[in-house]
């Protein structure tokens, strides 16, 4: 997995780096729009990061052209500016997710992730499993170990964001910006007590839990046996 | 003023508006009078000659006549007793070396006699010691060199070109005195009141902001001026004090926090005790970081609601079911909490048009409020279960977006502070937020033309988040469209 990473400040485009590359990413740093436009458009990459503000090109107008040239490779968008007009404005330009600054790297490593299950082929995919969980996205239906599982729709839709991310680290704010269209931060944890009444549901009384909290980052749902 | 002082004066005053316009003025109307004189004069004269001629005319045609009649003694007499009867015609008949012969006037310039005709001299009666006077005649040469002049006087004509004249001339100076005293009374009150103007101007300039553009009570446009301009300098004063007190409480509010940060690490730093240790310090020191940059997003939101205007992202919503969302997300928080969240909506179909996560943040900051305060023990003690309501009513041009507690509520006096920034009543110091939850929802509020008020609750507190539904066409058509109902379902 390839990303480019185009930011100019040089000390958080090392961090960035440095916390994909621990994540078993292969990455590359742009310093400008333009030197980020040659590197995008003369290889291939898995996601690109692009800081909205950059020296000679700025973010949005590269997305915007490498959009023009075809270029799907799917784009996550840093921004100082964090109110949902920039947010609306960086997802107009053809970017797939947008991260306000200063954000923290579990976060962005998450998305990065997240984003590069996003593919062409991911709309086809009518069932999710993980281990003996079955979700049906056709049937709405959820089943473990062959058991049928009632969800409310808001606990369905929750959990069909988790495993279509299985294995990967979902934030609380992925899960209210994807769930539940929301974009601010709760003081009071709801998201944790919405997991805890679908773990209740998905994972109680079965010997071995699904969902797991992974500390300090958020949630992940996965089969440990594979 | 002193004359010295006038004249220092003279450059600015002739600069001034007024007096250019009374130069202007003045001008035109001289030009105009400078016509009409002309016309009267002309006509005048024009009127007075005729008269003269026609009468001359006359008294000569009778006069030759006479003497076509019975020759020089016919006329003689004729003139004879022209003279003696008439107070105005003149007559002169005199031989050929202009001797007189019959009249009433004195021998007349020998060089009047080369003219014949009609003609214009100064002339004196027979007898008479008078200055000479002005006077329209006919000369002629009669058969046997004889000359008769017969003739009118014009004297009073010409002075009543004279009076006329003099009359325009003082009327010319009359109207440029009066118009340049006239130019400079007003020029200098109009320099007065903006002289006023221009150095509070300046004194505000110079960091007077309590200056104000004195009103002189006589509501003329130029007292509408002031006062729409001292409203201005009133509303950038509050603006500069409101602006003071922010940075002096972000100054208080982001560093106390950065103060808490440093003081961590540097103990985590000084101790190097165990790697355990040293984690824990590290993870409270992002615990710190992220708090900051909270209180940094709000004053940021808060900052470009209250800079902004209602922006393009205003689309139509339908508030109950943007209640019920909310509610649905914090439900299972509060079951935790052993709090009830209950929803009451007057009607289910109440549209509006607005920014959706603006109103889903003020929202949530309210029910987050209401959460931490129910939970609370009440003042007077006792049990109780704690509860949130969130209600919606429908005001016509208004909603209003109802969220109560029962716990315990806040005294009347302290209502209006605590929806100002960072005001944090003492008692609640103990629980978390950054103070700017309320803020926030006031400034969401007027960005939809809206208020905030707190009311008694009996116990407890309630929020009453008034929006303007600011719906601008076929309301009813949104409102039945089931796609309008927000659109995350």
């Amino acid at each position: 997995m390839r990303v480019l990473i185009v930011e100019d400040d040089r000390t958080a485009a090392d961090f960035l780096a440095k916390a994909l590359g621990e994540a078993g990413f292969q990455t590359e740093i742009a310093g400008d729009g333009e030197a980020a436009f040659d590197s995008a458009t003369s290889s291939k990459f898995d996601v690109l990061i692009v800081d909205r503000m950059l020296p000679k090109l700025d973010g949005l107008t590269l997305v915007e052209r490498l959009r023009e040239r075809g270029d799907t490779t799917p784009v996550l968008i840093l921004s100082a500016l964090g109110a949902v007009d920039d947010r609306v404005k960086g997802l107009r330009s053809g970017g797939d997710d947008y991260l306000p600054k200063p954000y923290s790297l579990v976060e962005l490593v998450a998305r990065v992730e997240a984003l590069t299950r996003r593919g062409p082929t991911e709309r086809a995919v009518t069932t999710y499993a993980v281990g003996d969980l079955v979700l049906d996205r056709l049937s709405h239906k959820v089943s473990r170990g062959g058991e049928t599982i009632v969800l409310q729709p808001r606990e369905y839709r929750l959990l069909e964001y988790l495993m279509k991310h299985a294995g990967q680290v979902v934030t609380r704010t992925m899960l209210l910006e994807n769930v539940w269209d929301y974009h601010f931060d709760p003081q009071t944890n709801v998201i944790d007590v919405h997991i805890s009444r679908l773990r209740s549901k998905i994972d109680k009384g079965q010997g071995k839990p699904l969902l797991e909290t992974v500390r300090g980052a958020g949630y992940m749902i996965r089969d440990e046996r594979r | 003023m002193s004359v010295a002082n006038f004249v220092k004066l003279i450059p600015r005053l002739v600069l001034a508006t007024p007096f250019r316009l009374f130069a202007v003025y003045v001008s035109l109307f001289c030009v105009a009078v400078a016509i009409v004189f002309m016309y009267v004069n002309i006509a005048m004269q024009g009127f007075l000659a005729q008269e003269a001629e026609s009468a001359v005319q006359s008294d000569f045609d009778f006069l030759a006549a006479r003497y076509n009649e019975g020759g020089q003694g016919m006329l003689g007499q004729a003139i004879g007793e022209r003279s003696a009867a008439s107070n105005n015609g003149l007559y002169l008949l005199t031989d050929a070396n202009g001797r007189w012969l019959a009249g009433n006037l004195e021998a007349v310039a020998a060089d009047l006699w080369a003219t014949q005709g009609a003609a214009q001299f100064a002339y004196r009666k027979r007898g008479s010691d008078a200055r000479q006077r002005q006077a329209f005649g006919i000369v002629t040469r009669l058969p046997n060199d004889l000359h008769l002049i017969v003739a009118r006087d014009i004297e009073n004509q010409e002075m009543l070109k004279r009076v006329l004249r003099n009359a325009f001339l003082l009327g010319y100076a009359l109207i440029i005195g009066i118009g340049a005293a006239g130019a400079v009374i007003v020029s200098r009150r109009m320099m007065r009141r903006v002289d006023e103007a221009s150095s509070t101007a300046r004194a505000i300039m110079q960091g007077n902001l309590a200056q104000r553009i004195p009103v002189t009570g006589r509501a003329d446009e130029f007292d509408r001026l002031s006062e729409n301009l001292n409203a201005m300098l009133d509303r950038i004063q509050d603006l500069m004090v409101g602006l003071k007190n922010v940075s002096d409480n972000i100054a208080h509010d982001l560093k106390t926090p950065l103060h808490r940060l440093r003081t961590r690490a540097e103990r985590a730093l000084q101790s190097s005790s165990s790697p355990e240790k040293l984690s824990e310090a590290l993870g409270s020191v992002i615990e710190e970081a992220d708090t900051l940059i909270q209180t940094f997003d709000a004053l940021l939101s808060i900052a470009r609601l209250e800079a902004g205007s209602r922006s393009e992202s205003f689309g139509p919503l339908n508030v109950c079911a943007l209640l019920n969302d909310v509610a649905e997300l914090y439900e299972p928080a509060a079951e935790e909490q052993g709090l009830s969240l209950t929803t009451t909506c007057a009607s289910n179909s109440i549209m509006m048009a607005g920014e959706k996560h603006l109103i889903v943040q003020a929202v949530a900051n309210l029910l987050d409020n209401a959460m931490k305060y129910a939970i609370q023990p009440a003042p007077e003690g006792g049990a109780k279960h704690p509860a949130v309501e969130l209600g919606l009513e429908d005001r016509g041009d208004f909603i209003d977006i109802l969220v109560s507690d029962n716990g315990p509520g806040i005294p009347e006096a302290d209502r209006e502070r605590v929806l100002q920034r960072f005001v944090r009543l003492q008692p609640s110091r103990s629980i978390p937020g950054s103070g700017l939850g309320l803020s926030l929802v006031a400034a969401v509020a007027r960005l939809h033309e809206g208020s905030v008020s707190l009311e008694d609750n009996e116990p407890g507190l309630r929020v009453r988040l008034r929006l303007k539904k600011n719906l601008v066409a076929a309301p009813h058509n949104a409102a039945d469209d089931p796609l309008m109902v927000t659109h995350a379902a």
